[in-house]
């Protein structure tokens, strides 16, 4: 398959196929990206879509220092954000206890104290983590999906996110703590941790 | 005291999932957690709970693209005037190109040396403008002095400032005599 590189340097020179191939490599995973951090199918195509024309438009000004899916990550992770903020203008991205962006159920006051594996069993326990994941704040979510899901380095994110590494390391570490109080009730465990 | 130290031990304790400690942080953890039973419950419970989002967030794979998504994209990108920016990008492309070719470190002593070449004849160039101006005024100052004092006032001021204005790129080639001869007319006019 041919380079990022190649593949920009012959969209820059009006190659209208380039540009096709560079859409076809990056879709499926924009796609993803887009519909786990807004949480919303609807979207998807509409925002992919304006995420595809600004890369094309902005073209020139993407430099070879910079990986090509790093500088892609950064365009549909603020593409998403400002959807987002669109949807509700209020709406703080990185503060995990505003209430307002999803509804954002206290899974232990109604679940705890149901056995884990008939949890597991009847889906409830998948269904809790959707929830959960998708009562995060936004930000958090996309450390959470940049690093567990796209694998990308400490170093990558703090690229697409433009924020120093330790405010990445800081994200990723509350999100997990969220997402681990929240499911507290399913490893058996209370909110603080304790067994 | 061995609360608060567990607590920063805590906030690494996901960035040691991660494999992302500094080598010293990751042997200072390290030693923490031998010693440290909840500490060490506290990082399988992240490791657990990670697992348990991972899985739920790989299955959660958006739709696929319409078939003409790439199509679509492109030609409204072409609607929207796209390709016409990209031409003239080709040029600013050509220029950002060569300047960042000129930085690479292989090509650095190129650059330094057109740089000081290009600074060497501007140089020159000014230098022979102002060597040149005060040829004229010379001459201009002699041409004066032999001439009558009611002439002088005859001699066209805006005339020959024009002269020395615009011809002094121009007339680098000509001889002084010429120059000498073009002031002496117009001074005895």
């Amino acid at each position: 398959m041919e380079s990022d590189e190649k593949l920009v340097a012959r969209c820059l020179k009006g190659d209208k196929d380039a540009y096709e191939s560079l859409v076809r490599k990056y879709q499926q995973r924009i796609f993803n990206i887009i519909y786990r951090i807004t949480g919303s199918d609807d979207e998807v195509e509409d925002i992919a879509q304006e995420v595809f024309l600004k890369i094309f438009k902005s073209l020139e000004t993407f430099r070879e220092a910079s990986s090509f899916f790093t500088w892609i990550y950064r365009m549909t992770v603020n593409a998403c954000f400002n959807r987002i903020r669109k949807r509700n203008p209020a709406l703080s991205l990185d503060d995990p206890d505003l209430v307002g962006f999803v509804e954002r159920k206290k899974l232990g006051e109604e679940e705890e104290g149901q056995n884990p594996e008939y949890l597991m069993e009847t889906g409830e326990l998948s269904s809790a983590i959707r929830r959960a994941i998708d009562s995060l704040p936004p930000d958090y979510k996309a450390v959470i999906i940049l690093r567990d899901i796209e694998g990308l380095s400490y170093q990558e994110i703090a690229e697409v996110l433009e924020r120093p590494v330790g405010t990445v390391m800081s994200r990723l570490y509350r999100a997990r703590k969220e997402l681990k109080e929240r499911l507290a009730p399913y490893l058996g465990i209370n909110s603080r941790g304790e067994e | 005291m061995k609360e608060m130290d567990c607590s920063r031990y805590q906030k690494l304790l996901s960035a040691h999932l991660d494999n992302e400690l500094w080598e010293e942080e990751l042997a200072e953890v390290n030693e923490h957690l031998k010693v440290c039973p909840g500490c060490t419950r506290e990082l399988e419970r992240l490791r657990l709970v990670q697992t348990l989002y991972k899985l739920e967030l790989e299955n959660k794979v958006a739709p696929q693209p319409s078939f003409d998504f790439s199509q679509r994209v492109v030609d409204l990108a072409l609607e929207e005037g796209v390709s016409e920016g990209v031409r003239s990008w080709n040029i600013r492309g050509w220029w950002e190109r060569i300047i960042s070719k000129l930085k690479s470190p292989s090509l650095r002593p190129v650059a330094a040396a057109t740089f000081i070449a290009l600074l060497l004849i501007i140089s020159v160039g000014i230098f022979s403008t102002f060597r040149k101006k005060e040829r004229l005024v010379d001459v201009y100052q002699l041409a004066s002095r032999d001439s009558k004092p009611n002439e002088e006032q005859v001699i066209d001021e805006r005339e020959l400032e024009r002269y020395l204005r615009e011809d002094v790129w121009q007339t680098s080639g000509r001889q002084l005599n010429d120059e000498a001869s073009f002031i002496l007319s117009v001074s005895n006019r």
